[in-house]
């Protein structure tokens, strides 16, 4: 796996007109933009470790600042909690709370309290599935306390007559922008990762000399594929820019020919192998041999040699192939990402 | 008079030696229901009416013919009928110490009355009549059992010589009568042998009398929970073996003794002659053995071991063998022991059905599994159903037929590897043990490897991992299933040593001096039903000579009746399949499918318990019902296909001549079968 599908926190810096000029937090105007300054510390660091990933920027610093959106985060939440509950209503404090507490399980992998893992176990067939499965439905839980909070802060303001402002600052501006050009990268990202998955489950069918596994993982690669045009031909170009979308048609482009036609080469070979050591077997055990027999045999041996060298070309086709194609969405993947995220 | 006192006084002194031995059989019996109770899956309470039914398989299993024991005995008995729960859960031996004694003293009644009627011509030709009443009931007198004992004597002789006269015998000519007379005297001794043999085999058993009846006991205890929760003493290591796996397959089968009487095949060996010639089954009873250039050898009431020694002592390379089908028919079978080798090729068999269109088939006749640690399943039964789907592939076939008729199942892991071939991933059943929650074994593989039109072959004798497939490709309308309902076995066992400290973690490397099967869990469709007692329906449903003659799952009294459970959440299943009511019409006015309705339903009327008329005349009729029915023998060649090879194994065919023989039979068995043209009919006309 190249690149693991990110889960995106969403903006939420809610810009309060306060009623007076006090800094008391009494006023329900101040105590929203409490709130909301609390969370905005969490959110700069987060926007400065998402624009790292998306720029290939080193390993380490990658993990420096990790750790420092996972501190941060604990710091928003704690910034959070020390506000008094207001006038009795705890409503926004506790789903602003909740909602980072969420944040903080999201960033620390800690799935199993997040959502249902034995519903996904019995909901998957392979770690694949589970794998994409657990991000759609963190990312379902993860917008569910968003909305929760959100809804708690427009109830809160309309509760205290606090007008909120719809304007954006330079943060919510580039997290919404990150968000976008995640989200666009993502979707075409998946179908090149489950055909990367069906692919290396392909290959260690081969090895195996499984035919069965050989011929399901070729169809589920197909499938895979299909299901990747189907996206392809709904998705625009980001922003008027097709250059991602070319380079992941030329993947999926190559992983149907793989499937189409180089497998097939692939799996006849393993077939008539097979039938030649049985030939083999029968002619080895005859004391006395025709002229029949040894026909039969030496027949077997040229149509063994002819699928063997037809074999040969394929594999390195296949290879040569796959190397290109994916060499080319990952300076696509990086062009992309070089020219939009912030 | 004097006898009486004789009785008595043996008796008496029987009493003191046995008292010991019982109270060890008693603390075997609580052993055994502890163990059950502890591994089953749904263990039945040890109450009144588990002790009826202990009591009556016990007799069932002791005198099956209500040939030895007296009515008095068994009101003696019924005396216990309420008592044997407490009886083993106090380890009493007061029911084993009297069973015991009477048991003894009938079988060596009954040993006396063979040999005083095995010592007199037995007169075959003028008609007995064994009632209903005298069949159904045990004898009231001495007198009444003797006239008996002599009928079933006779009905015994009767049918050992039904088997061996060709059907023309009228027996009127001097010629004739004359061969009849020294017919009567050979099979006559050969029956007194049999009887006896069985009877003194009972007396000085290995471990001693008290140990057989003590073994008995434990068995019919057993089967109270279920028909294949079993118990196996030491002395059936064969079975036990058998039941493991380990027992050495000869010529490619194994052997077991059959209820009836005689030594039936137990299983098949996955590749071997026996299996690759299609015409053997489990169940199948060994009539005859016959080497090449030899006088044949009956062995119709030869017992395992003695057949196995037969198969054993001969280095001749081809065998005759002669086996009665379940439904009566017979069955000659050529073997060559010297292929007998470990040969793994081509054990799943395909051809081509080639008519309007050219549709696929696939026999598979058991869920073998690849045995070997490192070689991920390649030699498994699944994998060799692939290749063959790939061979077939390459010949573009329209549709595809899997024949699993007869298959009795085997590993559950290959049966989904093999629902794996046919559905996108996905559940493919549900096992549920004691646990509250059941666990979905699934198909990982994403993709298929054949999705074109399928149609999937069953009997009656389609059990276990046969039935698994077949609801699966059911459930998710995937395939047609064709032919008669499956068994109806959807339970998975454990082979344990006796000890009730075994856990499921280290039961396997106890041992002990007798084991115990237990049924530890009960398989279910996606959909949330069973098979267990029910079988798989077909959506197409052919008459079938076992419909008459076979045996399923519900005919035992003991058979597990599961309850629903909900249906997995995540099975998708494809649009549902389109039949057309043309095959419905052309089964109804098949000739071959109408002689076996018609057949099916005299033998159904017959089944309900009548007098049985004791004559030679009356015993061939009835041996001629099936074995004589012109249409049933008939070869009716099917006009809809031809069958071939394919192209991949042709040409290696013609350099093998066994190999072809046995593929040459096989194409000519399925060129006549009409259960196939009928698959092949909804095959063609499946999307």
């Amino acid at each position: 796996m190249k690149q693991k599908l990110a889960i995106l926190l969403i903006a939420c810096v809610t810009i309060v007109k306060s009623a007076t000029a006090q800094d008391k937090l009494d006023n329900p105007g101040n105590y929203m933009n409490a709130i909301g300054a609390a969370m905005a510390q969490m959110n700069k660091v987060y926007m400065s470790y998402i624009s790292a990933v998306a720029h290939n920027k080193r390993a380490k610093k990658i993990e420096k600042l990790r750790q420092q959106t996972v501190d941060a985060i604990t710091n928003s939440k704690y910034a959070v909690i020390d506000l008094p509950i207001y006038k009795g209503d705890n409503d926004l404090r506790k789903s602003s709370i909740d909602y980072i507490g969420m944040t903080y399980k999201v960033f620390n992998e800690d799935y199993a309290h997040i959502v249902n893992m034995e519903d996904i176990a019995e909901q998957s067939v392979d770690a694949m599935q589970a794998y994409l499965l657990l991000q759609e439905k963190t990312n379902e839980t993860l917008k569910a306390a968003y909305t929760k909070m959100s809804d708690a802060q427009k109830a809160f303001a309309a509760k205290y007559n606090v007008k909120m402002v719809d304007t954006k600052d330079d943060l919510s501006q580039k997290m919404d922008k990150a968000n976008k050009v995640n989200h666009y990268h993502n979707q075409l990202y998946l179908t090149i990762f489950k055909c990367n998955w069906q692919t290396a489950k392909l290959m260690d069918a081969l090895g195996k000399k499984k035919i069965n596994d050989v011929e399901q993982s070729k169809s589920g690669l197909l499938k895979y594929a299909a299901e990747g045009f189907a996206v392809l031909d709904t998705t625009k170009g980001f922003e008027g820019d097709t250059a991602l979308l070319a380079a992941c048609r030329k993947v999926l482009v190559m992983y149907k020919s793989v499937g189409n036609d180089e497998v097939n080469k692939l799996s006849d070979y393993l077939l008539k192998n097979e039938e030649f050591a049985k030939t083999k077997k029968n002619y080895d055990a005859k004391a006395v041999k025709t002229k029949e027999d040894t026909d039969t045999y030496n027949n077997a041996i040229d149509q063994l040699n002819t699928a063997g060298n037809v074999y040969n070309k394929a594999s390195v086709k296949m290879l040569t192939d796959m190397n290109n194609a994916l060499t080319g969405w990952g300076n696509a993947e990086n062009n992309f990402m070089k020219s939009y995220m912030p | 008079m004097k006898f009486t006192s004789a009785l008595i006084l043996s008796l008496c002194s029987a009493t003191v030696a046995f008292s010991q031995p019982a109270n060890q059989q008693a603390a075997r019996a609580f052993t055994v229901t502890r163990m059950i109770e502890k591994f089953h899956v749904s263990p039945r309470a040890l109450d009144d009416s588990f002790s009826k039914d202990l009591l009556s398989s016990f007799l069932a299993k002791t005198d099956g013919d209500r040939t030895y024991f007296l009515a008095s005995d068994i009101a003696e008995f019924n005396t216990y009928a309420t008592r044997l729960d407490d009886e083993i859960r106090q380890k009493k031996p007061d029911f084993i110490n009297l069973f015991i004694r009477r048991y003894q003293q009938r079988l060596q009644q009954a040993d006396s009355l063979i040999m005083a009627i095995s010592a007199k011509k037995v007169d075959v030709v003028t008609p007995d009549v064994l009632t209903v009443a005298e069949d159904t009931s045990y004898p009231a007198d001495l007198s009444a059992l003797r006239t008996k004992y002599y009928k079933t004597f006779k009905s015994d002789m009767l049918d050992q010589m039904a088997d061996i006269l060709p059907s023309t015998f009228k027996g009127v000519s001097p010629q004739e009568k004359k061969y009849l007379d020294s017919l009567e005297i050979a099979v006559r001794a050969k029956v007194k042998t049999k009887q006896h043999n069985s009877i003194i085999a009972a007396l000085n058993y290995p471990g001693g009398f008290v140990q057989y009846v003590g073994d008995i006991y434990c068995k019919a205890i057993a089967m109270c929970y279920d028909p294949h929760t079993e118990f196996f003493p030491l002395t059936e290591k064969e079975n036990f073996e058998s039941a493991l796996g380990q027992q050495p397959f000869r010529f490619g089968f194994r052997l077991k003794a059959s209820p009836a009487g005689g030594t039936i095949i137990d299983n098949l060996q996955p590749g071997s002659p026996a299996y690759k010639s299609g015409k053997l089954n489990s169940g199948d009873k060994i009539i005859q053995l016959q080497w090449e250039g030899k006088q044949p050898v009956d062995v119709s009431s030869s017992s395992r071991e003695e057949i196995s020694e037969l198969l054993d002592a001969s280095n001749h390379d081809k065998l005759f063998l002669t086996v009665k089908k379940v439904d009566g028919s017979t069955v000659q079978v050529p073997l060559i022991k010297e292929r007998l080798s470990t040969d793994t090729d081509d054990r799943v068999k395909s051809f081509l059905l080639k008519g309007q269109k050219n549709i696929g088939y696939i026999y598979l006749p058991a869920f073998y599994e690849d045995w070997e640690a490192n070689s991920n399943g390649v030699n498994g039964c699944a994998n060799d159903v692939a290749r063959e789907i790939l061979k077939l592939k390459k010949e573009n076939i329209d549709g595809l037929i899997l024949d699993v008729r007869y298959n009795g199942g085997g590993s559950v892991g290959e049966a989904v590897e093999l629902a794996g071939i046919f559905i996108d991933a996905g559940p493919v059943a549900q096992i549920k043990s004691r646990e509250p929650k059941p666990f979905t074994l699934k198909d990982g593989n994403v993709g298929t490897m054949y999705d074109g039109p399928l149609v999937l072959m069953v009997n009656r004798y389609s059990a276990s991992a046969s039935e698994l497939i077949a609801g699966t490709l059911q459930d998710y309308n995937r395939a047609a299933i064709v032919g008669s309902p499956t068994f109806g076995k959807a339970t998975a066992q454990v082979v344990f040593p006796l000890d009730t400290t075994v856990t499921f973690e280290n039961f396997s490397k106890k041992q002990a001096s007798s084991y115990i099967k237990i049924t530890i869990s009960q398989l279910y469709r996606v959909n949330g039903t069973s098979a267990q007692a029910k079988g798989v329906q077909p959506n197409v449903l052919l008459p079938d000579l076992l419909d008459a003659y076979g045996t399923s799952e519900a005919d035992e009294p003991m058979a597990l009746h599961s309850k629903d459970i909900e249906a997995n959440k995540y099975y998708k299943p494809y649009p549902a399949l389109q039949i057309s009511s043309d095959i419905a019409n052309w089964v109804k006015s098949n000739e071959y499918f109408t002689a076996v309705q018609q057949l099916v339903a005299k033998a159904t009327a017959a089944s309900a318990p009548q007098p049985v008329t004791l004559s030679l005349k009356e015993a061939m009729q009835r041996a001629a019902q099936v074995d004589g029915n012109p249409v049933i023998k008939k070869e009716i060649k099917s006009t809809s296909y031809t069958v071939q090879n394919n192209t991949i194994e042709a040409g290696r065919l013609v350099a093998d001549d066994y190999s072809k023989q046995l593929n040459d039979a096989f194409i000519k068995m399925l060129q006549n079968d009409a259960a196939v043209e009928a698959a092949y009919k909804v095959a063609a006309q499946l999307k």
